[in-house]
């Protein structure tokens, strides 16, 4: 009883797995205290209501769980029996969602207490009289059509009337309705519907006498027998096509059939969203679970994320994905029982549990954009038996695993399971015809093995890879922590042009507090209502540039799965980390760095981390460590992959760019520019190519990609000790931060990303070398110098160097100096095309609106250096 | 000659509509209406380096960067200076990318004209001269000659060429 007080203080109406645990505990509660009624029949009542708060059909979910607790409250102090009317607002509030159900059964109970005497007697069997014709319609209708619907009519009358009649002490009905119940479960669906008819004869001839006022005349036990035997019996199945219903327990998937949707098709769009939501969450805490089997409460978030899906998807009715999450669900219990140890192989079962919902989810979107049906899922019975197989293979706790990095067909041998001529021809049948299918599995197919065996010799193998528990702290924690933000769903058109029309307001409001004739109004009243206006426009400006910000810790819990299966398929060990996940950014590049980063993210697995055996040999501990993170610096966004791997050997890229042509035997590169080579298109120094890699396309998608999202990758490599490629990303998509400078009459905005210093330039420090072309000196490295009022035939630019400015601007790893003015100003401006036609315009990206409402230029540094490129060579043809 | 005539019409019927026209040198050319989003005066222009030099360069309309054409430079006309009535006409056009609006600079906007199919002819042939490409036909209405242009052929298809071809050196 304290239990369950306490877990009471804990239920909140939003938190179903708190739910769970009470219905749990009032179930217990039932059986331990089936002779005294009164406790069975409130447990019974809160149990049935515990349900409905689940399954969200109840008006005031805060309200019922109060009505719980007073009721509790009084059963708590509660020693004898009788007195039953203090549970008033409990049962009203039964009577009033049962009839919220649809069942008229229990209209009058809403109104009033159930108290033992004569008139509330007469207000049951008044209620139970109608109910009793209608179980009877419902019973042939049942038998007729195999109308499911029905079948959950009768068993929530009998639900109802088992509750009701628990608390008017009426012993015999309350147990003719709970082994009704019980039968209709067990039966499903082979029912024999003369039981049913009878069941409905007796409890007639029962309430036909306390309608007279004698006591139940019949004894129900002859009845009660065959409600017993009958299941064993089942004669008569309904029709096939009773499979698809409405209730509880979900009727078993049949292959090839389809399910139309039929509940509304909004709160399956929502299911959806919302499901995802779940199953993301599951994927991260399985992850967790996986490195941290004794981590509970990511143990409990999984199970929750089943339990909630399987509650909605009842109420939905989606029996495919109700009866998956039913068996996941309860293969999570047993391992929170502690009776089950998350093995690999349970986890792995989990995972598939996990994706194959994914797919059930997006089945049910696929459908309601389509014709409103959708097929069964032919994978899912062999799903479910692993599930099944998963729950039984290790039952009892773990015996001590001797651990052992053999391989399974040795360790199977070894333990006796089978023998070595079945090992090799099982492997050789798989070389012949790969079927995809691990040797334990092929083993169990062909019947040499059993799963239990295949399982030991698993936990065996993983024991000692298992990472050590306390090296990889539980997330949950800071997870636990973490706020809760009020959010809504906003179109993201609308969004955008929202944040388009602020960076134009404060455009406007540039253009009006620096507007001449304005700044000569000196009146304090006109400067303190622009001063306002000012901060008005920073404000929401700052608000412009963060809305489209969203934490990053989606893309990376894809990663973290990624990593896990690349790391399983080629026979690696690594252990993922990540930090920084709630690092913002603009969600144009989330969606947009998922891409590169499953590149960058494969070539560590495959190239980078090295084989266990590979890696005990030069010292290091037999798992890889890859480190996924981001993190804000210097008004930038950083996202970080390091691996302590082997490594990018500077040599090995270097010959392969010699025998690709790349570059020239005698050509000198520095460490950067060599590492630069290998996002080459088709560049790869992978001598085998494997199913995740090495055929060479990766890397220059990778640049491409973040070049798009006008950001850079650097690479710091250290042979032997790993690689770290940093991506530096701008802060957001629709501003840069600008560098304003003057050429002649002209503006040009220098994005702040691609510049590298400003300098004023001594005379000492340029020279002049082969005719026109110039070059400057900057701590001991030559720079080609460029004078931009050339490249672009801009006149009356300065053309004393010393009076000048020499932008260093860097791009791909070359840096150049280019000739301007003189310096304006920074400024954050809203990138914009420039229209049709000059997209291509050479070495102009983009323009912007300045301060002054005329347009100016947005310099591409790479377009520059192409163009420079470009021009020399034509000089050189001419002269 | 009675059917010559007859077919002229009806391939001219289409043209037949309302035209914004315009003073250019000399010569006065037509613009089918309902390519012209809006009349506007000379503004400051901001000049794009590395382009063809007809295109004079981008305008600031509300927020919006307009790509605006020289129309006597495109023509190769002499060039003069701006004057008071000198003014852009942005105008709508279809290109390979969709739908785009560009701005010409024209001397002076003269008026909206109704031209009736039967005013309509079919442009001198000069051969395969694709300076006249984008002269879709011409206009005789009370006596004097309206150029109606092919806006779209006139803001686009020269300019992608001439991009292309930076492009490709």
């Amino acid at each position: 009883m304290e239990t369950i007080s306490q877990a009471l203080q804990d239920a909140k109406p939003g938190d179903i797995s708190t739910v769970g645990r009470l219905l749990d505990l009032f179930g217990a509660l039932t059986v331990t205290n089936a002779a005294r009624p009164i406790f069975r029949a409130v447990s019974e009542g809160v149990t049935e209501l515990l349900s409905r708060i689940i399954m969200d059909a109840v008006p005031d979910t805060e309200q019922s769980l109060t009505n719980i607790r007073e009721a509790v409250a009084i059963l708590a102090g509660h020693t004898g029996e009788g007195d039953l009317a203090s549970f008033e607002g409990f049962s009203a509030e039964l009577g009033l969602s049962a009839t919220k159900l649809g069942s008229p059964a229990s209209d009058g109970a809403a109104a009033s207490p159930v108290v033992a005497d004569a008139a509330i007697l007469g207000e049951f069997v008044d209620q139970y009289r109608r109910s009793l014709e209608e179980m009877e319609t419902f019973v042939l209708r049942m038998e007729t059509d195999g109308d499911r619907e029905a079948l959950g009519r009768f068993r929530r009358i009998l639900h109802t009337m088992k509750g009701e009649s628990g608390f008017l002490g009426l012993g015999d009905i309350t147990t003719v309705c709970h082994e009704t119940e019980n039968y209709l479960e067990e039966a499903d669906p082979n029912f024999k519907f003369g039981t049913l008819l009878e069941v409905k004869d007796w409890l007639a001839s029962a309430i036909g006498d306390l309608a007279a006022g004698k006591a139940i005349s019949r004894k129900p036990d002859s009845l009660l027998a065959t409600l017993k035997v009958a299941p064993a019996e089942g004669e008569s199945a309904p029709p096939a096509e009773a499979a698809a219903g409405p209730t509880p327990p979900p009727p078993p998937a049949v292959e090839g059939k389809v399910y139309p949707l039929t509940a509304d098709a909004s709160l399956l769009f929502d299911f959806v969203m919302e499901s995802k939501e779940h199953l993301a969450l599951a994927n991260t805490e399985l992850l967790n679970l996986e490195s941290d089997p004794a981590n509970e409460d990511a143990l409990n978030s999984v199970f929750r994320a089943f339990h909630t899906i399987k509650g909605i998807a009842g109420f939905l009715d989606l029996p495919e994905i109700q009866t998956l999450a039913h068996d996941a669900e309860s293969l999570m219990d047993l391992a929170r029982k502690g009776t089950l140890t998350l093995s690999h192989h349970v986890i792995d079962v989990i995972f598939e549990a996990l994706d194959s919902m994914g797919n059930l989810i997006a089945n049910v979107k696929t459908a309601l954009e389509g014709d409103g049906t959708m097929a069964a899922d032919p994978d899912l019975p062999g799903l479910l038996e692993s599930i099944g197989a998963a729950a039984t293979g290790e039952p009892g706790p773990t015996p001590p695993v001797e651990p052992s990095d053999q391989p399974l067909g040795a360790l199977l041998v070894e333990s006796g399971a089978c023998t070595n001529e079945e090992v090799r021809e099982a492997v050789a049948k798989e070389q012949a015809q790969p079927t995809g299918q691990k040797l334990g599995e092929l083993l169990v197919k062909n019947e040499k093995v059993a799963p239990i065996q295949v399982a030991e010799a698993l936990r065996r193998q993983n024991a000692e890879r298992e990472p050590q528990p306390s090296a990889s702290p539980p997330k949950a924690d800071g997870r636990g922590a973490a706020k809760m933000r009020e959010s809504i769903r906003v179109d993201y058109e609308r969004l955008e042009s929202m944040v388009d029309a602020v960076g134009e307001l404060v455009i406007a409001e540039a253009m009006i507090t620096q507007d001449e004739e304005i700044l000569q109004i000196r009146t304090e009243s006109v400067g303190k209502k622009l001063h306002n206006l000012r901060i008005i426009a920073r404000k929401l400006q700052e608000l412009g540039t963060t809305i489209r910000m969203v934490p990053i810790s989606g893309t990376f819990q894809k990663m973290a799965r990624m990593v896990r299966d690349l790391a399983r398929k080629s026979g690696k060990e690594v252990v993922f980390h990540t930090f920084g996940e709630e690092t913002e950014m603009d969600r144009a590049y989330v969606d947009k760095i998922g891409d590169p980063l499953v590149h960058m993210i494969r070539n560590a697995v495959d190239h980078g981390i090295e084989s266990p055996a590979e890696r005990k040999k030069s010292g290091k501990p037999p798992a890889g460590k890859i480190q996924l993170g981001a993190f804000h610096e210097g008004g930038n966004i950083i996202v970080e992959l390091r691996d302590d791997g082997k490594g990018i050997n500077q040599e090995a890229v270097r010959a392969k760019a010699i025998e690709r042509g790349l570059i020239a035997e005698g050509d000198r590169l520095s460490t950067r520019e060599t590492f630069q080579l290998i996002f080459q298109p088709g560049f790869s120094t992978a001598s085998k190519v494997t199913d995740v890699s090495g055929r060479g396309v990766g890397m220059d998608v990778v640049k491409r990609n973040i070049e798009e999202l006008r950001g850079k990758v650097h690479i710091e490599s250290e042979v032997g000790q790993g690689t770290v490629f940093r991506i530096v990303l701008p802060l957001t998509m629709a501003l840069i931060d600008g560098m304003v400078v003057r050429v002649g009459k002209e503006r040009f905005i220098f994005p702040v990303l691609s510049v590298v210093e400003s300098i004023r330039a001594e005379s000492g420090m340029v020279h002049h070398i082969v005719g026109k072309r110039e070059m400057i000196s900057l701590r001991n490295k030559q720079l080609p110098l460029y004078r931009l009022s050339q490249l672009f035939q801009i006149p009356g630019a300065r053309s004393e160097i010393t009076e000048a400015l020499v932008v260093i601007a860097e791009s791909g790893g070359q840096q150049i100096g280019l000739l301007v003015d003189e310096l304006v100003g920074l400024q954050q401006t809203v990138i914009k095309s420039l229209g049709m036609g000059f997209g291509q315009a050479e070495g102009v990206s983009g323009g912007a609106i300045m301060a002054d409402g005329q347009v100016g230029l947005i310099l591409d540094v790479p377009g520059i250096v192409h163009l420079t490129q470009k021009i020399y060579r034509d000089s050189e043809v001419e002269s | 000659m009675r059917e010559e005539e007859q077919q002229g019409e009806s391939r001219f019927s289409a043209l037949a509509g309302k035209y914004l026209t315009f003073k250019l040198d000399k010569e006065e050319y037509a613009l089918e209406i309902m390519k012209v989003q809006e009349i506007i005066g000379l503004m400051p222009i901001t000049v794009v380096p590395r382009v063809p030099e007809y295109v004079r360069g981008v305008i600031n309309l509300r927020s919006r960067i307009i790509p605006t054409v020289d129309l006597r430079r495109k023509f190769g006309l002499a060039a003069v200076e701006d004057t008071d009535r000198t003014c852009i006409i942005v105008v709508e056009v279809e290109s390979p990318r969709g739908k785009v609006n560009m701005g010409i600079l024209v001397d002076q906007v003269a008026e909206v004209l109704d031209i009736k199919a039967q005013e309509i002819d079919q442009p001198p042939d000069f051969g395969t001269n694709l300076d006249t490409a984008f002269i879709l036909a011409i206009g005789v209405v009370k006596g004097e000659v309206k150029i109606i242009l092919d806006v779209d052929k006139v803001l686009t298809t020269e300019e992608v060429r001439a991009v292309e071809t930076i492009a490709e050196n």
